[in-house]
């Protein structure tokens, strides 16, 4: 199908961006990948569209001294290409290769991939195990939330009052996101399932981060929960695990394999990672 | 033009393009129905079956999951604008011999995407297929499709 009429906007500044996305049925355009399909087969009928792709101020990935710091319209092929990503942050390097194919990562975006917040999707769970920040702008101001808050997973029960996927409000968009670079001797992992190589949209992702000194984290996304964090001595069993992410069962994968899927994976990630520690 | 519009300028094939264009144009339609480009394909408008990759500004992209208006500035091109591409007719030429085609619908995206595969480095059959399960074909079961990859990155009978 084909998308619904509605007004375009491409503006160059932030501040004009946001007063465009104030409106009441204005949606924000980063990459396209999950908001064209959505605009294609009317899921959404927003009445304004607001491209981001011009907002320079959204671009850009920098060291800071609490971590790495990336613009939301940072493409996943940039996660890619980055050598501070490749070096400092591999397990969001090692994510981010498992999103679609090089079609999907040349065009799709970590604001767009963290707004959509699709379950399952690479960048939350990865985000989630290495406690990012993420940094939120509307025309009322910014702030920042941690990464788990902000995909609900934690702290509001799996559920935001209005269904949105994530803690993003009206008007408001993600304006970066900040990575902190685990210390050294650390080691980390990432799995997923898909159905099929082909579209590769996981039903299930892992990640593992395990710091010397600190607990490991083990981070499941793939329900309507957002990603959740299991501690490494949790026993959860598929079913408890099927509660705590909100699994729902599908026409091709019921709520008890994908618990089973999420286990199994979870002890694949675990067996992979070993924390040395340093005299 | 009405407010519904915006001024496109881009290039298609090598050649400037400039014309107003409906801001819910997608860019696969812009291509297909307003330029005459019809060797991209249109299968599922979702993202998912590939039959409509391009290449932007050289890399590969879905035309469905772009509206057109994004497309101002950039350099698009289509398998048409690839004629003179060697290693585009050595895939031609590949696909041809090996039977990797039988209704043809989803050639030009693979091909597309294997030009995108090539320009980027890829140095292996095996990662080229990797990219090109992106790629869904519905009536040769792969076999033959997997065949011409190997071949073109010069992997023998053996290894298949």
């Amino acid at each position: 199908m084909k998308p619904p009429p509605f007004h375009y906007h491409r503006p160059d500044g932030l501040d004009e961006a946001l007063a465009l996305l104030a409106e009441p049925g204005a949606v924000a355009l980063a990459g396209g990948q999950d908001l064209v399909p959505l605009l294609n087969s009317r899921r959404i009928r927003p009445s304004t569209v607001v491209d981001l792709g011009a907002v320079e101020a959204l671009r850009g990935i920098t060291g800071e001294r609490d971590g790495i710091r990336l613009g939301a319209l940072t493409r996943h092929r940039d996660v890619l290409d980055s050598v501070v990503v490749r070096d400092r942050l591999a397990l969001l390097h090692l994510a981010a290769g498992h999103i679609g194919h090089g079609a999907i990562r040349n065009r799709g975006t970590l604001g767009g991939s963290c707004a959509s917040a699709l379950p399952g999707a690479e960048l939350p769970t990865a985000l989630v195990a290495l406690g990012a920040s993420m940094h939120l702008v509307s025309t009322g101001g910014r702030r920042s939330l941690p990464a788990a808050t902000f995909f609900g997973g934690q702290g509001f029960g799996g559920q935001f009052l209005d269904g949105q996927p994530t803690a993003l409000r009206q008007g408001e968009v993600v304006e970066a996101v900040t990575v902190p670079v685990p210390r050294g001797g650390a080691s980390w992992s990432f799995a997923e399932h898909t159905r099929r190589g082909a579209f590769k949209f996981p039903l299930i992702s892992v990640a593992v981060l395990r710091t010397p000194g600190a607990v490991a984290r083990i981070v499941v996304g793939g329900g309507a929960a957002g990603p959740i964090t299991i501690e490494p001595d949790d026993p959860a069993g598929p079913r408890q695990l099927a509660d705590r992410l909100a699994l729902a069962d599908e026409p091709q994968a019921g709520r008890l394999y994908k618990a089973r899927i999420a286990r199994s994976l979870i002890e694949q990630c675990w067996r992979s990672t070993e924390v040395t520690e340093t005299p | 033009m009405t407010p519904d519009e915006r001024d496109l300028a881009c290039t298609v094939n090598g050649t400037a393009v400039r014309m107003p264009v409906p801001v819910r144009r997608l860019l696969s339609d812009l291509l297909r129905e307003d330029l005459g480009l019809t060797a991209l394909q249109l299968g599922c408008e979702d993202g998912v079956c590939g039959a409509c990759t391009i290449l932007l500004d050289g890399d590969p992209v879905r035309a469905c999951t772009m509206l057109a208006v994004q497309a101002d500035g950039h350099d698009l091109v289509t398998l048409e604008g690839l004629q003179d591409d060697p290693f585009a007719s050595e895939a031609k030429r590949a696909f041809s011999q090996a039977h990797a085609l039988q209704c043809g619908f989803c050639t030009s995206g693979m091909l597309t995407t294997l030009v995108g595969c090539r320009r980027a480095g890829c140095d292996s059959g095996e990662e080229a297929l990797h990219e090109l399960s992106g790629n869904l074909c519905r009536c040769t079961g792969y076999l033959n499709i997997r065949r011409a990859v190997r071949t073109l990155w010069r992997e023998g009978e053996a290894q298949r």
